[in-house]
């Protein structure tokens, strides 16, 4: 069974919606588990694990921000002190606002709290980008919008020429006794990174000019991917988490079993 | 098929025309060749030919061209797909999907062929260039002779007359350029295509093709048949210089025709080089792991030692590791176990002064080391990177080439011109070691001929030279000592006459002609002859 390219998007943009809006520490971490349960189960050869990777970095650098700003700044927080840093004066018309002093258990789970938010976000997001091949998703993209997958595709094909040619050119200036430290290198890198980028596009597009690209008004599709009934019954989780999903003060069992269902739903049909 | 009406071509902003007054007509099912020197206009030729020039690079063009009774003068390339397919210089800068399959269906989707025919098209040339196997595989994990075939397979689905390919076996070893061009001499029996090709490795595609189109100058183009251009051409692969040498009246095209002559040549003792005990290069037990992580080792145990003067070849198919061993001599290898010793010292940590002052080395893109807009800022720049004085890189430039306008633009040099000056910048730094990776790419003969003397002149000063490079014609010519290297191991060290007459593959023309006489080269020939 072949998952329609657009499915992890709509699955990803509906979880999205059920985090923000349930905006709770309970589901938010429950969220981050499954989607990283997620990324391990399904096919490896089917996932850009990379991008997966940065999705992570980016997750684990949201929270320790959020956390670190929780520890130094903050309006004072009723609540058990767990510790205190050195307590820096502030002149008088910052009132209500602390730089040090005592970091009471309060403030850091509520930090904590808005950290998964965040860090949900960028990993439900990166999932689907991490699942998704971008040359599959301009074979669905609508007829109409065709000019756009392809400049996207276009795009997403350079990006990793153009990390080789950075990696390369950057060799090169250590083979001709030039330190490869400091900003001077990089600015260096500039001009024959631009060059190189610019004859590539032209290689591209004079190819894509020889092989037709745009001549004719109503192109076809090899291999048309076609929205299917597994995908819609694997979406229904989602949407219900998305949309009438009770409070949390309600069982949290239901949460837990919704969100269950969520994760495995595309891995189950697939 | 194609039919050339009095062209002339000129590039806006250039006072010189490329082409001038150029008639030709080429007939159905031939299989022609275009040789030139680089710079010359064969690219502009096979561009015109489906009306890439000048409609999408621009230029003035006079006179009629018709492909197939179609005249590209009004007609946008891509309005000729259906009748001439295209394989670029460097197929991997024109693939757009990231599927063997996909790719090989896109023109197809462009054109808006019905899906039906489009699937029962993609199987037949999936099927005619034996590209089933790797129909799911992306683009980027297929070898160079692989994704050569896909390009070809890309350009065929349309079901064109004509094909176009710009210098197809330049980046390929021996036995894939074999394939490709096997694969080509088919089609041009069995589907009746015109193929019309670009190439500069001549002993390569000669015994394939039917006739040839010379380009002398602007306005000196010749056609005529393979024989006839080749007795009279300054291009000329080994085999027909051999014929010339040996004064034979009718010029061979294989090495099968020369044989049946049966000239009589005695073989040739060769003495062994003279050697410095001076021990330049170590490598011990040398194992790299792939800087990517994919396969296990990129290089496995691998010793060897290099002398002082020593001139050696690094052979082996696309991927078996060359690269990986040439990089570990400038510190740029993950090294697992084991070590390289240079002059000495451990690589990875030398410094950028000692770096340059013991490695030179001329990366696959030479351009890669030129980041100057002019050759003078160039030789300036590396004057003071190097601490010499100044204007010392720019006299050895100008020793090694002649007269070129040094407020010229490094890449509107010629190919061989960048290569040397890549390679005068680290002269200038004096190393010890050259290194050069893949240098012939691009290059004809007469660049290929001072690139020899070049590099013999550097070792002859007490210098260490080591290349890898498919081309076993340069072998032949310039290195005492070939290492071949597959899949990570060194499977062979030898003195270059038994490197090169031990499998049939990675003979030269010569040893192919003359079998068992420890002949490699054409002056081999004459001094024997002499």
């Amino acid at each position: 069974m072949q998952i329609h390219p657009i499915y992890f998007w709509l699955w990803a943009t509906l979880l999205v919606t059920a985090v923000i809006r349930l905006d709770g520490s309970l589901f938010s971490l429950a969220t981050i588990i499954a989607t990283l349960a997620l990324v391990k189960f399904f096919p490896k050869k089917l996932i850009r694990y990379q991008t997966f990777q940065l999705a992570l970095r980016l997750a684990s650098i949201a929270i320790a921000i959020r956390m670190i700003f929780a520890i130094i700044i903050g309006v004072p927080m009723p609540g058990r002190v767990l510790f205190s840093i050195p307590e820096i004066e502030l002149p008088n018309f910052l009132v209500g606002i602390r730089l040090g002093g005592e970091v009471t258990s309060q403030r850091l789970t509520g930090a904590l709290g808005e950290a998964l938010v965040f860090a949900a976000l960028i990993l439900l997001f990166g999932a689907a980008n991490s699942l998704t091949t971008p040359t599959k998703i301009l074979k669905v993209i609508p007829r109409k919008l065709y000019g756009v997958g392809l400049a996207t595709a276009l795009a997403t094909r350079l990006t990793p020429q153009f990390v080789e040619s950075v990696s390369r050119i950057r060799q090169a200036q250590h083979l001709r006794g030039q330190s490869a430290n400091g900003y001077r290198s990089w600015l260096r890198l500039g001009t024959p990174v631009l060059e190189e980028t610019m004859s590539r596009s032209i290689d591209l597009a004079s190819s894509l000019e020889a092989r037709g690209y745009g001549v004719h008004d109503r192109p076809t599709r090899y291999k048309p991917i076609r929205w299917s009934y597994f995908d819609s019954i694997a979406l229904l989780p989602a949407l219900y988490a998305a949309m009438f999903l009770p409070n949390l003060s309600l069982s949290s069992l239901l949460v837990a079993f919704v969100l269950f269902a969520c994760v495995l739903s595309p891995a189950v049909l697939r | 098929m194609i039919e050339f009406k009095n062209v002339s071509l000129i590039y806006p902003n250039s006072e010189q025309t490329v082409i001038e007054n150029l008639s030709f007509k080429l007939t159905e099912g031939e299989f022609v060749l275009v040789i030139g020197e680089t710079g010359i206009g064969k690219s502009s030729i096979l561009r015109l030919m489906n009306g890439l020039v000048p409609h999408h690079t621009g230029g003035i063009l006079s006179g009629e061209i018709e492909v197939a009774g179609r005249s590209t003068r009004l007609l946008r390339p891509g309005e000729l797909s259906d009748v001439i397919g295209v394989v670029p210089q460097n197929p991997i800068n024109g693939f757009v999907c990231e599927v063997v399959e996909d790719e090989i269906a896109f023109t197809l989707e462009t054109l808006g062929v019905p899906l039906e025919v489009m699937r029962k098209r993609v199987e037949e040339v999936l099927d005619l260039l034996a590209l089933a196997p790797l129909r799911h595989r992306e683009i980027s994990t297929l070898s160079g002779g692989e994704q050569q075939r896909v390009a070809i397979a890309a350009a065929l689905v349309t079901q064109p007359k004509v094909l176009l390919l710009d210098e197809p076996t330049s980046a390929l070893d021996p036995i894939a350029a074999e394939e490709v061009l096997s694969i080509l001499h088919r089609l041009v029996h069995d589907l009746g295509l015109t193929i019309i090709i670009a190439e500069h490795r001549l002993e390569r595609v000669i015994q394939f093709v039917d006739r040839i189109l010379l380009i002398k100058g602007s306005a000196d183009v010749q056609l005529g048949s393979t024989r006839d251009i080749l007795a009279k051409s300054h291009i000329a692969p080994p085999l027909v210089e051999l014929a010339k040498v040996a004064g034979m009246k009718e010029i061979p095209l294989t090495v099968r025709e020369f044989r049946r002559s049966e000239l009589e040549v005695p073989p040739m003792r060769r003495s062994a080089p003279k050697l410095s005990d001076e021990t330049v290069i170590e490598v011990e037990s040398l194992t790299c792991a792939y800087s990517d992580g994919v396969a296990e080792y990129a290089l496995r145990n691998i010793s060897l030692q290099i002398k002082s003067g020593e001139i050696i070849a690094l052979m082996g198919r696309n991927g078996a590791g060359k690269s990986t061993l040439l990089k570990s001599l400038v510190g740029l290898s993950p090294i697992k176990s084991g070590q390289v010793r240079v002059l000495g010292g451990d690589p990875s940590r030398f410094n950028s002064r000692e770096l340059i002052s013991s490695v030179g080395y001329v990366p696959q893109e030479p351009g890669d080391l030129l980041i100057e807009s002019t050759v003078q800022e160039e030789c300036k720049r590396a004057d003071i990177d190097n601490g010499c004085d100044e204007g010392k890189t720019l006299s050895i430039f100008t020793s090694l080439v002649g007269n070129v306008p040094v407020s010229i633009h490094p890449r509107d040099l010629s190919e061989g011109q960048k290569l040397t000056l890549a390679l005068s910048i680290l002269l200038s730094a004096h190393p010890r070691v050259i290194v050069l990776d893949e240098p012939t790419r691009g290059l004809d003969y007469e660049a290929k001929r001072k690139l020899v003397k070049i590099l013999k002149e550097i070792a002859s000063n007490d210098r260490t030279v080591l290349l890898a490079t498919h081309d076993v014609e340069l072998v032949a010519e310039l290195s005492d000592r070939v290492l071949f290297i597959a899949d990570g191991e060194l499977i062979s060290d030898g003195p270059v006459e038994e490197a090169l007459t031990a499998s049939p593959a990675f003979a030269p023309q010569v040893a192919k002609a003359l079998p068992n006489r420890g002949l490699l080269t054409v002056s081999d020939v004459k001094s024997v002859l002499e």
